[in-house]
């Protein structure tokens, strides 16, 4: 019981330090800066481009379904690339499994093609 | 090759077949529907998944006569707890595709309008996704695939539930649905994170001799936070209360095969998780001073107040709903309350009986839902009130569904009174009378609403001159199918408490096996 | 057929189910003529079961094949289907196949859907003699709730105004009492392993050790009180019973107030004092005063109701109330009494509701004070009503005065201030039947009613045949007595502290 309470001290440690760190260097700051403020500084963009309009832009849902489709491929990526290395270790089988795993995304992909995610209309 | 890398092939992926060709057939079912053109009817897929799930359900059968076994590091176990609940499964998805078929066919509710499903493959193809995380929940020895499972299952559901894009209380089902069971699995995996920070392990087995050495080792108190979240992540998918607020909506938005789907499958599902999980986890536990084992002492109490809470509440807000679809879902919170009774009054026939309650209620509620489904699509509406003259329209539709109803009232000679009666057994056996009292005297109180729609059955004229119900035959076929199983239990529930006593052998769940 | 002569007699309305799911709707008068042939299957069986029944000798015709067992770990406990027929339970299914033939002929002013009404008044029938036939608690309670469902119906659809709402309360009263009944059955099959008659009521005399505590068999008698109770109906308990009997279409009354009362008084004589005769006798006292009180209310509340049938009802609760007087004596006489009085109820409560139905279908009413003179029009009618209402009465050599003759004389050996009291409540009966009959059949005819058809021969010939019953029993109370003798006997020897028989 001992051991997992300390183990939450140091959780606990490590919250601190990571509240005191940016509060002290932002506060330290605050006092060595000088402060001399204009409106120009205040604006959200120093290009000096006023934004208008809502900050609540509606985006298209397909963005959110490319995004979909991106981070399984990415994941793929992730999962191939410590096969590649160890493809000599791992052998034939491991190639199964990874076109087994290919093929099933491929699926997905022919799937999402047919559903018509990919085209822009 | 590396000792630790073990050959692929090495495994016996045999143990495995059932849900290998329910995957296989689910994947060919994608590829074929990709593959036709727009236009085509899509029924025929639904009779290649129906293939698949007689196939798998020979395969399982043929593995519950052979020795239990287990693959993947004992992260899979095939035993006959396992075997019992797929069995279950597969006969709940078998009629749920039966019903689903019926539905976009010709004059089904789903055929058109505003109800319409266009996506029709991922219909049929969904409820076996489903199906197979369900099954992969009944066989998992391990938290990790114990989770996969219980995912594979949750997100078909989510999906199937939103079929019919253009209904409203559908999107508003689904949605709902998705938040809450978003928010139990999180909870699930909470609960199951303290398993593995006791313990130190991932296997099931493993987990119960660790969380017995946590528990006498000071960290009691985990080991109850960890029971707590688990069994709220179980009562979400048992839709028992107080976790139970999706289910009266999500019942009604899906379309009714689906909702027959959840009731059964997915119920049961959660159920072989509540077994499986905190059976083997928790079993061992002891109070250190007197060696009673808690299971037994302590933590049913808690789950006997949740199944108390979800007789009295499905029981009464049922009273008070009129569209049928609703009055159903609150009856399967009662039922999930019912089912919870024998767990929380544990003895060895905990597996028996929820086995039988399971089977008698697959058969009540799948007739139940296929004449709701009949009777909906031919009056357009689930209010109480489209069942008024049934009985003058089309007798033996209005027989079967007396039947089931009379059986989920829990009335004699039907599976419904056995299975009762088979729960009371434990609860009084282990002296829980207030439990007891609490499920007979709800019962009672079922009988109202079962009976509203009895009374408007028989009682209430519809229009005159209405020409019967139109039965497909497959939705025949279910309810035949019920109906004969439902009257069958009831008189002759022998056959059937012999085999789960005697074929299954449930024990098998806390064997270690040998490599 | 002497093995299965109690299968046979109990399923044989089921024939008549069966023969009339082949009849066309629309050929009345066939499937009239089914449904009441096949209630006189079973009649004929009965009485073939009457003649072949041996007085001293017990249990009888006794058949047992299994059924299901229930499997716990390696063993299994049976459940068994077991029927048979002892002194107690033959005058009940005698009674239940006379009036459930009489109330089918009597279905005359039935209309409506009458295929459905002639199938759920089989099974209706089924349910009840199952109820008096079954040996095993299992069984019984199966047969017991089996009587709800047809009798939902027969309430719900050919009932009066309000029937539905008297469906459903008959529906949850008795549903109440069945789970309360299922909760003590339950128990004892936990506690005794088996659920026939015979083994529980051994398993909780004889056994060395006692299978129940004091307590528990003090809550499971008090469970099995309240569940007949509700049934009986004895007083906080009866008000479902007034709606049903007002509601319920004449001859279904008279098969619920003839018959199914009936069901109740039989399961507090056969399991409650049968089991539990230790605790009973404990408990005489306030049985017996609970019984008091359900006289004397009955009593009181029927000398002041406007409703014919509402008078009838408050005059069964009076009457059951002295069921359970001679239940509480504890002793041979009070219980023969009280099956007496069950039975000559059973007899008379269908004559009256057989005679209200027939006035209802003339006159549109039942209302005491809208009638009058109707001795004028219909003198074989009123005739009948006053004969009847001398029998519930208590009018020596009708099978009223007996039964209760019997049960106070069993009271005043035991409780004699209680008895005394009680008496009042005979007293009472006179005064309102009295009141509520004479104000029908004599008096001043009301305008509207004048002129009415007397009772046609059909309608008389059922009443004949009740009422030959009743004077049957009152003038050779031995067609009963002689069947009862052995059963009540072995009921009152179980009981403690008893010197001799």
């Amino acid at each position: 019981m001992i051991e997992y309470i300390n183990n939450y001290v140091l959780v606990s440690i490590f919250v601190l330090l990571g509240l005191l760190l940016p509060v002290a260097a932002l506060t330290l700051g605050r006092f060595l800066r000088p402060h001399r403020p204009t409106p120009e500084k205040g604006k959200p963009y120093e290009s000096g481009v006023e934004p208008t309009g809502s900050s609540w832009v509606r985006y298209n849902v397909r963005y959110y379904l490319f995004a979909l489709l991106f981070v399984i491929f990415d994941v793929e990526t992730v999962f191939l690339y410590p096969w590649a290395v160890a493809y000599n270790q791992l052998g034939l089988f491991a190639l199964v499994e990874v076109l087994i795993f290919i093929a099933l995304l491929l699926i997905g992909l022919v799937y999402a093609w047919k559903k018509k995610v990919l085209t822009w209309t | 090759m590396d000792e630790a890398v073990k050959n692929v092939l090495d495994w016996n992926w045999g143990a495995m077949a059932p849900e290998l060709v329910i995957l296989g057939a689910a994947t060919l079912m994608t590829i074929l529907d990709l593959l036709l053109p727009a236009g085509r009817d899509r029924r025929p897929l639904a009779w290649l998944g129906l293939a698949g799930i007689l196939v798998a359900a020979f395969l399982v059968w043929r593995n519950v006569q052979a020795e239990p076994t287990h693959i993947l590091y004992d992260m899979y176990r095939v035993d006959d707890f396992a075997n019992a609940f797929k069995l279950v499964f597969l006969a709940g998805a078998a009629f749920a595709l039966l019903l689903a078929v019926a539905d976009v066919g010709p004059g089904g509710e789903a055929s058109s309008g505003e109800k319409a499903i266009r996506d029709r493959g991922e219909y049929f193809y969904l409820l076996l996704t489903g199906l197979l995380g369900a099954m992969m929940l009944a066989s998992a020895a391990d938290l990790i695939v114990l989770f996969v499972g219980l995912e594979v299952l949750a997100l078909s559901s989510y999906i199937l539930v939103a079929l019919r894009r253009q209904y409203l209380p559908a999107v508003e089902g689904a949605f709902k649905y998705v938040v809450n069971g978003g928010i139990a699995s999180a909870i699930t995996l909470y609960g199951m994170s303290f398993l593995y920070g006791l313990t130190g392990s991932t296997n099931l087995l493993a987990v119960g001799e660790g969380l017995r050495d946590a528990y006498v080792s000071g960290n009691a108190y985990l080991v109850y936070v960890a029971f707590f979240f688990l069994v709220v992540g179980v009562a979400f998918k048992i839709a028992a209360a107080p976790f139970h607020m999706w289910a009266p909506d999500v019942y009604q938005g899906a379309p009714t095969p689906v909702t027959a789907f959840l009731a059964v499958v997915s119920k049961a599902a959660g159920f072989a998780l509540l077994l499986r999980l905190l059976l083997t986890a928790f079993l061992g536990l002891a109070n250190p001073l007197d060696g009673s084992p808690l299971l037994f002492s302590e933590l049913n109490v808690y789950v006997g107040a949740v199944a108390a809470a979800s007789m009295i509440i499905g029981n009464t807000v049922a009273l008070r709903q009129t569209n049928v679809k609703r009055m159903m879902a609150y009856s399967s919170i009662a039922h999930a309350g019912y089912l919870l009774v024998p767990f929380a009054s544990l003895t060895t026939m905990v597996f028996s009986q929820m086995m039988f309650y399971l089977v008698a209620y697959l058969f009540m509620t799948m007739g139940a839902f296929a004449v709701i489904q009949l009777v909906a699509r031919d009056r357009g509406s689930e209010d109480l009130r489209a069942f008024a003259g049934l009985f003058r329209r089309s007798p033996l539709l209005a027989l079967a569904m007396t039947l089931f109803l009379l059986s989920l009232a829990g009335l004699p000679l039907t599976a419904g009174f056995i299975g009762k009666f088979y729960l009371f057994l434990s609860a009084v056996g282990r002296e829980m009378y207030a439990l007891a009292a609490i499920m007979v005297l709800t019962s009672v109180v079922s009988f109202v609403y079962y009976f509203a729609v009895i009374r408007q059955m028989f009682l209430r004229t519809g229009e005159e001159g209405d020409p019967g119900v139109r039965v497909p035959p497959t939705v025949g076929t279910v309810i035949a199918l019920s109906a004969a199983a439902t009257v069958l239990l009831g008189l002759l529930p022998d056959p059937a408490l012999d085999l789960l006593a005697h074929t299954f052998n449930f024990s098998e769940m806390f064997l270690p096996l040998a490599e | 057929m002497n093995g299965h002569l109690l299968t046979f007699l109990t399923f044989s309305p089921l024939v008549g189910v069966l023969a009339l799911l082949f009849v066309p709707r629309g050929q009345t008068a066939l499937i009239r003529a089914i449904g009441v042939l096949a209630t006189f299957v079973p009649l004929v069986l009965s009485l073939v079961l009457y003649a072949r029944f041996a007085p001293e000798g017990g249990l009888q015709f006794a058949e047992k094949a299994r059924w299901f067992a229930i499997p716990v770990g390696e063993v299994a406990f049976p459940i068994e289907y077991e029927l048979g027929v002892d002194g107690l339970s033959l005058p009940l299914v005698l009674l239940t196949t006379i009036v459930t033939a009489v109330a089918a002929v009597a279905s005359m002013h039935i209309r409506q859907n009458l295929k459905t009404y002639f199938a759920c008044f089989l099974l209706l029938e089924v349910g009840m003699l199952g109820v008096f036939t079954s040996q095993n608690l299992f069984l019984f309670f199966l047969f017991f709730e089996l009587t709800l469902i047809p009798m939902f119906f027969l309430i719900s659809k050919w009932g009066y105004l309000e029937r539905e709402q008297a469906a459903l309360h008959f529906l949850v009263y008795n549903g109440v009492g069945s789970a309360l009944l299922l909760l003590a059955i339950l128990t004892l099959f936990v506690r005794v392993g088996d659920l026939s008659f015979v083994r529980v009521a051994e398993a909780l005399h004889q056994a060395p050790i006692p299978v129940l505590s004091d307590t528990a068999a003090l809550v499971l008698f008090g469970l099995l009180l309240v569940a007949f109770g509700v049934k009986l109906p004895l007083f906080p308990f009866h008000t479902w019973m007034l709606r049903v009997h007002v509601q319920a279409p004449p001859p279904v009354v008279m098969l619920h107030s003839g018959i199914q009362l009936k069901m109740g008084a039989y399961g507090l004589l056969r399991m409650g004092v049968g089991f539990f005769p230790e605790v009973a006798a404990k408990l005489a006292t306030f049985l017996a005063a609970w019984g008091l009180v359900n006289v004397l209310y009955g009593a009181v509340l029927a000398l002041v109701q406007r409703d014919l049938k509402r008078v009838f009802a408050y005059s069964s609760i009076s009457h059951m109330g002295i069921v359970l007087l001679g239940l509480a004596a504890m002793n041979e006489t009070g219980f023969t009494g009280a099956v007496f009085q069950a039975v000559s109820h059973g007899f008379i409560s269908a004559l009256l509701f057989l005679l209200v139905g027939v006035i209802w279908e003339r006159t549109g009413t039942s209302t005491v004070t809208e009638m009058g003179g109707l001795a004028k029009s219909m003198p074989v009618a009123s005739g009948m009503l006053l004969a009847a209402a001398m029998a519930s009465l208590g009018l020596p050599g009708m099978s009223g005065f007996l039964s209760e003759f019997l049960a106070f004389l069993g009271l005043f050996r035991v409780q004699p201030v209680l008895a005394a009291v009680g008496a009042v409540g005979i007293v009472l009966a006179a005064a309102y039947l009295l009141r509520a009959v004479l104000r029908t059949t004599f008096g001043p005819t009301p305008q509207p009613l004048a002129g009415l058809r007397d009772a046609t021969a059909a309608e008389v010939t059922p009443m004949l045949v009740l009422l030959a019953f009743i004077v049957l029993l009152g003038v050779w109370p031995a067609v009963l007595g002689d069947v009862l003798h052995h059963a009540v006997q072995t009921l009152a020897a179980a009981l403690p502290g008893r010197i001799g028989g």
